[in-house]
């Protein structure tokens, strides 16, 4: 069970301001974030995950970023919309990096690996990976180890049908084991096997429920 | 075009190389007594004009600077933002050709003066044969590099066979191995020509700078030549990590092991300068100690002011001139471990600093 806080957030790409909005919480759940192109979804999963410099206050179940960052790391996971890795590592380098991360064995992973019909290619470089793959990689790393608190922007972009019914069941079996998840898409959630707690949009530098 | 390559390109090489550009300068003019400069560097050129061995030493200087130049100007072609420079391919040969000489002109024009300077002098003592060797070989490296950019721009369809690509063993890598490799494996000529400019600088102080008595202070002179000549390679291993390693920003990984990492990359990346330094300091261990600390604590600063400035071209610029100075200051006055201990306190404050407001 994960619970975001966040509290006078302001992110701005110098005077232009993306996010800006005082109070927002996330109880136990799985929610979708709307919003259209350049409203600022990525954004807010980045300041979420700790990867861009922002104004205010995150936390998840009381811990801040700011004041405990390692182990507010280790309650989420963030998977990108566009990952980016080096190419000349190959995928067991990148998995063997996160699971020594996130203290699990590389056991653990063999089932997402084969549920997302990667076995074949865990051994070859990145360079040599499609962007589907390369996706799929980067929803492997995502789920390795036991988290809590699950960022997804975009995961359905460049996967094939057969991977995204492998990801709502992901999605479903850990939803079950009690973590919670935030999930930016412009698929329309309802059409998905996945159920929905909660709906925000961004709009206006400001989140809403819908 | 030619106009936008100089804006562009050539303006971004020499912000990026202005470190090693200001040592070189200081180097050639400030180290020799103001009343010997004239007759020193005329000295310089007769001699070059004179002798093949040494216009050899020097055509070979000017050919590890021009493909330092031109390695630099492919690197940058490979990103995003330099893409429209394609389109010029819809330009005539020609013109295309004269805008790509032009460019590399510009690029090479410290070595141009320089080399203009011995044709002057080879001319007044009569050395024909050198002023051939000069026209000759200048001109054909500034052709050669002119015409492997046309080949590159005009001729993406075609595969090219890339002829230093080093074959690493397919060991597994580490995390801390990743950013070496990365230079290894694909920027592989940037390092090489960085290593050999480098540890050519070094070398050259302490031949040029060595007394009878071992001063350390020359041997700290070399470092920060060394330091200087990897201020390219530390912006580009900041972007390779801006990039391709930001997904690590969201793992948990304290400040504490990402500084360590950091250190134990900048140990490896100065490695070849640091066993020439310490066979050259006469294994003595606190001079070792005292060098790898300043050489290590220096590349941190650097690195750390790309944070600081926001990876912009031009203040950093600024900040390596302000560097370069107060370094050569502490090591005039022999304060050098001090500094360098001020220099690791600050990178250490600020790294921590840093990575709690999540820059890092």
């Amino acid at each position: 069970m994960a619970e975001l806080n966040i509290k006078n957030l302001v992110k701005s790409y110098g005077s232009y301001t993306v996010l800006a909005f005082d109070k927002w919480e996330l109880k136990d759940g799985l929610y979708w974030i709307k919003g259209g192109n350049g409203t600022g979804k990525t954004t807010l999963f980045k300041v979420i995950a700790g990867q861009t410099p922002f104004d205010g206050e995150v936390s998840i179940n009381g811990i801040s970023l700011r004041k405990r960052p390692s182990l507010y790391r280790s309650l989420l996971s963030f998977a990108e919309a566009e990952p980016q890795y080096p190419s000349f590592i190959t995928g067991t380098e990148l998995l063997d990096f996160y699971c020594k991360v996130r203290k699990t064995t590389r056991k653990s992973t063999d089932e997402l690996i084969e549920q997302f019909k990667m076995g074949d290619s865990m051994n070859n470089k990145i360079s040599s990976y499609s962007s589907g793959m390369l996706k799929k990689l980067s929803l492997i790393c995502a789920f390795t180890g036991n988290i809590e608190f699950y960022l997804l922007d975009e995961p359905l972009i460049t996967i094939d049908a057969a991977s995204a019914q492998v990801l709502y069941e992901c999605i479903k079996n850990r939803r079950q084991e009690g973590a919670t998840f935030m999930i930016s898409t412009h698929q329309e959630m309802e059409r998905t096997a996945i159920e929905v707690d909660g709906t925000f949009e961004i709009n206006q530098h400001k989140l809403s429920a819908c | 075009m030619l106009s936008i390559y100089i804006k562009t390109l050539a303006r971004e090489f020499y912000k990026q190389h202005a470190g090693l550009f200001i040592f070189l300068f200081y180097m050639i003019f400030a180290a020799v007594e103001p009343g010997q400069i004239l007759s020193f560097h005329l000295s310089l050129l007769i001699g070059i004009s004179a002798s093949p061995l040494i216009l050899g030493i020097f055509l070979l200087l000017f050919t590890v600077y021009a493909t330092k130049g031109f390695l630099f100007i492919r690197q940058q072609l490979r990103q995003d933002i330099y893409q429209f420079i394609y389109l010029s391919n819809a330009a005539q040969r020609k013109k295309q050709m004269i805008s790509w000489l032009g460019l590399y002109v510009v690029v090479c024009m410290p070595m141009l003066i320089y080399a203009v300077m011995l044709f002057i002098t080879a001319t007044l003592q009569g050395n024909y044969i050198t002023i051939l060797a000069l026209c000759i070989y200048v001109s054909g490296l500034l052709y050669l590099m002119a015409r492997l950019t046309y080949q590159r721009i005009n001729y993406q369809f075609t595969s090219i066979k890339i002829p230093f690509n080093i074959e690493l063993p397919n060991i597994r890598k580490p995390y801390w191995t990743w950013s070496i490799y990365y230079l290894l494996k694909e920027q592989t000529m940037m390092m090489l020509m960085c290593k050999l400019l480098s540890l050519v600088l070094f070398k050259g102080i302490i031949w040029a700078f060595e007394g009878d008595v071992p001063d350390v202070r020359v041997y700290m002179i070399a470092i920060l030549a060394a330091i200087l000549s990897h201020t390219t390679l530390i912006a580009t291993v900041l972007r390779y990590e801006k990039v391709n390693l930001s997904f690590v920003n969201s793992l948990p990984i304290t400040g504490w092991i990402r500084l360590a990492q950091t250190v134990i990359f900048f140990a490896l990346l100065l490695l070849p300068e640091f066993v020439l330094y310490s066979v050259v300091s006469g294994l003595n261990p606190y001079i070792i100690i005292t060098g790898i600390v300043f050489g290590i604590s220096g590349l941190l600063l650097l690195r750390i002011s790309l944070y600081f400035l926001k990876d912009d071209m031009d203040r950093y610029l600024k900040f390596i001139f302000s560097f370069f100075v107060i370094a050569m200051t502490a090591i005039i006055f022999g304060q050098f471990l001090l500094f360098s201990l001020l220099m690791l306190t600050f990178v250490t404050a600020y790294h921590y600093y840093l990575f709690n407001r999540n820059m890092l």
